[in-house]
């Protein structure tokens, strides 16, 4: 039941954003959004609080979220406020990027990478990845010196490792078969 | 002469010539008379029924002459039966020993050959076993072999300039591209 409703919300803000063709943004700010419950785990359990009224409850939302989001997440984040479902925070981020992915074509990767990309090779990296899955590719950069060199991506069910430590791994293999 | 004398002689009465005879008719007539029952009863009490004994005696020797000439050939049969068994019987004797004496030679090469066949098989046996040693002490080596490779590497990567690491991001997006 909730996560039909959590989907049904989703698919809302991406319909929103496909008619304004800023869908790609949306899914940003959602992710954004996100990241701020991630990092406050109480902030949830205040704005779920049904001691507070909820039209303070949104005004706080709003004064929360106003720099960092636009105004559809707004509203799609009160809406889950309003129906007590803002510790589906992660559901519903993924519940945007799987509606965006299916109706929008816009994907979310995840590139790791041991060292900052460049920005040519970030626009390179965009490039190749659109025209192997069309549509339009969010680049998420995380730095993970680990992996010693290379990439890995992964978009949704599919990833690719080109690091320095997953051909090491693989070395290993063959010389152990 | 007689005739002429009886001629010249009166007709002599009949009785009196059985008389001169020493026949009397009457006692002439009994005796025919007895001795005809006397046949009679003869006939009638010993003849027939020694005739009819004496029938039945000959039938019953011709019978048993007949019974014994079947019974001759029938224990002449019985004997060539009997001959034609004992034929039969080491014969099949004769060929019951041919037929163990083979089957022995079989079981003989038979045993022979498992005995080879289990002789060849432990030695293939024992030549797997060394082959899987051998190739277990190579995979050993193989693994501490790759095991050191990747320790150096990582300790090569370690020290790796800024160039090298973006050569390694072009070539992953080069992949991407192929995959």
């Amino acid at each position: 039941m909730k996560s039909r409703h959590v989907m049904e919300i989703a698919e809302a803000l991406v319909g929103v954003g496909l008619k304004s063709g800023c869908v790609p943004q949306l899914v940003g700010e959602t992710r954004s959004a996100l990241l701020t419950f991630a990092a406050n785990p109480d902030l949830c359990a205040s704005f779920g609080n049904p001691g507070v009224p909820l039209t303070k409850r949104r005004e706080a939302l709003v004064r929360v979220f106003k720099d960092e989001v636009g105004e559809e997440v707004q509203n799609a984040l009160s809406l889950l406020m309003e129906s007590e479902l803002l510790e589906e925070a992660e559901a519903f981020f993924n519940a945007v990027v799987r509606v965006a992915e299916e109706r929008a074509g816009h994907r979310e990767a995840l590139v790791s990478s041991a060292i900052p990309l460049k920005a040519e090779e970030r626009r390179d990296l965009q490039q190749v990845i659109q025209e192997k899955f069309g549509g339009t590719v969010n680049l998420r950069e995380e730095i993970h010196p680990e992996i010693l060199g290379g990439l890995i991506i992964s978009i949704g069910d599919w990833c690719l490792d080109a690091s320095l430590k997953g051909r090491i791994e693989r070395l290993k293999q063959v010389l152990s078969t | 002469m007689s005739s002429e004398a009886n001629n010249t002689i009166t007709e002599v009465p009949h009785n009196d010539l059985l008389g001169s005879l020493g026949i009397n008719l009457n006692s002439f007539a009994g005796q025919l008379l007895n001795f005809s029952i006397v046949v009679l009863v003869m006939w009638l009490f010993v003849y027939k029924p020694l005739v009819k004994k004496m029938d039945e005696r000959e039938k019953k020797i011709r019978e048993g002459l007949a019974f014994s000439k079947d019974a001759a050939r029938e224990r002449e049969q019985a004997v060539e039966e009997k001959e034609c068994l004992i034929q039969e019987a080491r014969a099949e004797a004769h060929a019951i020993l041919d037929a163990a004496k083979l089957r022995a030679g079989e079981l003989h090469a038979e045993k022979i050959r498992q005995a080879k066949i289990e002789i060849e098989r432990i030695i293939e046996e024992a030549k797997m076993q060394i082959r899987d040693e051998r190739e277990a002490s190579f995979l050993a080596l193989k693994s501490e072999i790759a095991g050191l490779v990747a320790l150096f590497t990582a300790k090569v990567a370690g020290k790796m300039e800024d160039k090298d690491q973006h050569a390694l991001i072009l070539d992953a997006i080069a992949q991407v591209e192929k995959t």
